[in-house]
């Protein structure tokens, strides 16, 4: 048995999802989850590809290291060495690549939560709820192309929503929503020239 | 020569630090200047390629028509830079009040900064493509650019933003109009 799942049903699942995070947690929050969102895309791009042989390495050392407490070195390091590779395939580096971008967005998202302080008005949470949407975005359009490869009791029509996802007005209508939310909170935050305000 | 996207990079990565050190209220001056240039800069570009043409063709004496484009691409980063300098000196459309402070305000001010610099160079580079690097001094040509650089083509302000999404008008004018609403209800 399997669904079918429309892929604006999906992605607009993910933008209510992260705007109703983005709505609690308030915009100086979200901003810098953004920029986080951002730094987590160029260095799993960028770092990963050349992690692959370190993470090899580094497994077998950690299993030559449990061997060797119960059978001598030169047999541990044999049976380590006879290990097959933890990274073989780009689909391999593609999970690890994931798995390096979502570390590094929790890590943000938690940091945010404890070192900046909760929205203190409506205007601040609004604002927070449309940059939640843009964080939404983002991962979306980062982690979708990995996960929906292959298909599962779900059906989600994967390449539609990569195409939903890289489509460049959608993209511009997300910087465009990114820059009104600058603006937005720039102003919000910064003091007014006016008295009465 | 470096590679065009390095170039560029290193503009607005400059462009970056100085709305870091400018703060947000100056640079989003900026910003409302520079997208609203862009704005009529799409608008009036097909009027302004017909005019080269006719004023070349007049005084082909002075001027060869084979020249056109080169002309043209020194016009359009003479405007883009002239319109940036005048924005960037004194506090012509800065907005009014007081900076954000701490990191938001650090944070803030770099976003818009590195924002303004995607506009300034986003727009010298969509023109010198649009015209195929007609300007041999810099020795950029089409065929030198990198896979990266191709890619990022499609990303320039003026091809990016100028896209018709509402009403068949781009973003552009969209996002031109919201800077200008703030400034004054600011």
């Amino acid at each position: 048995m399997s669904w079918n799942v429309d892929q604006y049903a999906l992605i607009g699942i993910t933008l209510l999802l992260f705007g109703f995070l983005g709505f609690r947690r308030g915009a100086n929050r979200e901003l810098r989850s953004m920029v986080g969102i951002g730094l987590a895309m160029l260095l799993a791009r960028v770092l990963v590809p050349n992690l692959g042989k370190q993470i090899n390495v580094l497994h077998k050392l950690g299993r030559f290291a449990l061997a060797v407490v119960d059978s001598d070195p030169s047999n541990a390091w044999q049976e380590a060495q006879l290990l097959p590779d933890l990274i073989q395939t780009p689909e391999d580096l593609q999970f690890v690549s994931l798995l390096v971008f979502l570390g590094i967005i929790l890590l943000c998202y938690l940091w945010a939560q404890s070192r900046i302080a909760a929205p203190s008005c409506l205007s601040l949470k609004m604002l927070g709820a449309v940059a939640g949407g843009i964080n939404g975005f983002l991962v979306a359009y980062y982690v979708f192309p990995i996960l929906l490869k292959s298909e599962a009791v779900i059906r989600v029509p994967g390449g539609e929503i990569n195409a939903a996802l890289g489509n460049s007005r959608t993209m511009a209508l997300a910087a465009v929503f990114a820059v009104v939310v600058l603006i937005g909170l720039g102003l919000k935050a910064s003091r007014s020239p006016n008295p009465r305000d | 020569m470096a590679p065009i996207e390095v170039f560029f990079g290193l503009i607005v990565f400059v462009f970056s630090l100085i709305g870091l050190a400018r703060g947000f209220l100056k640079e989003l001056g900026v910003t409302t200047v520079m997208m609203c240039l862009l704005f009529f800069l799409s608008l009036f570009e097909p009027h302004l390629d017909k005019g080269m043409v006719k004023v070349l063709s007049a005084n082909t004496q002075f001027v060869p028509l084979d020249r056109k484009d080169e002309l043209e691409c020194w016009l359009f980063v003479f405007v883009i830079v002239s319109a940036a300098f005048v924005s960037y000196q004194g506090e012509t459309l800065a907005f009014g009040g007081e900076p954000p402070r701490g990191s938001q305000g650090v944070l803030l001010g770099l976003l818009t900064g590195l924002l303004n610099g995607y506009l300034i160079a986003g727009a010298i580079w969509y023109y010198m493509d649009k015209l195929n690097y007609p300007i041999a001094a810099l020795g950029f040509s089409s065929d030198k650019l990198s896979g990266f650089a191709r890619g990022l083509i499609e990303f320039l302000p003026t091809n990016f933003l100028g896209q018709p999404i509402l009403f068949g008008q781009s973003l552009l004018l969209y996002l031109s109009g919201l800077l200008i609403m703030a400034r004054v209800i600011r």
